[in-house]
């Protein structure tokens, strides 16, 4: 079916990762790949989930293809 | 952890399309400051790239030079060159430096 102009394509939602049971050098490794250094551990743990939150927000499902018969 | 459980499907959603480029006010300063240091054969011009490196990996808009300081090789007087110029971009009537979402 014709997918609606100026409309991103449905993609797999990845749940946000248990960044609040992490380890600090996890927490840190993920940090690196956005660039950010080592902080406090709590500091951490809020950059990341700000970091998912911004990346992953997701546009409300419209009536018109989304509900099925 | 659980390994018998077989993983859900994942959820499939429209994911709100974000600007290309978080900061690209800082970005364009840094490539400036970059270029400007490597004219003058400086070694700054390594610092200017390490933190356009970091810059570039973070997604979120940083709203001050001071901000930055979260970010890996940004120190003390870079974050305040960039708040200097900040500054004067905002008097000289330019905008703001993130990119608002649609």
């Amino acid at each position: 079916s014709a997918q609606k102009i100026n409309r991103p394509p449905k993609v797999p939602i990845t749940p946000m990762p248990s960044y609040s049971i992490m380890e600090t050098p996890e927490l840190k490794k993920e940090l690196d790949r956005f660039g950010v250094r080592p902080l406090p551990k709590r500091q951490m743990v809020l950059k990341l989930k700000e970091i998912f939150q911004y990346t992953h927000q997701i546009l409300p499902s419209d009536s018109e293809d989304e509900i099925q018969a | 952890m659980a390994s018998s459980a077989p993983a859900p499907a994942p959820r499939l959603g429209r994911k709100r399309p974000l600007p290309a480029c978080a900061n690209p006010l800082f970005v364009r300063w840094l490539q400036e400051w970059r270029d400007e240091a490597a004219g003058q054969g400086r070694r700054a011009r390594f610092v200017y790239q390490k933190a356009l490196r970091s810059l570039l990996r973070y997604p979120l808009p940083l709203r001050s030079g001071k901000e930055a300081k979260i970010l890996q090789h940004f120190g003390d007087t870079l974050c305040r060159m960039l708040d200097q110029r900040l500054e004067q971009h905002l008097a000289s009537g330019g905008g703001k430096p993130v990119s608002e979402l649609p």
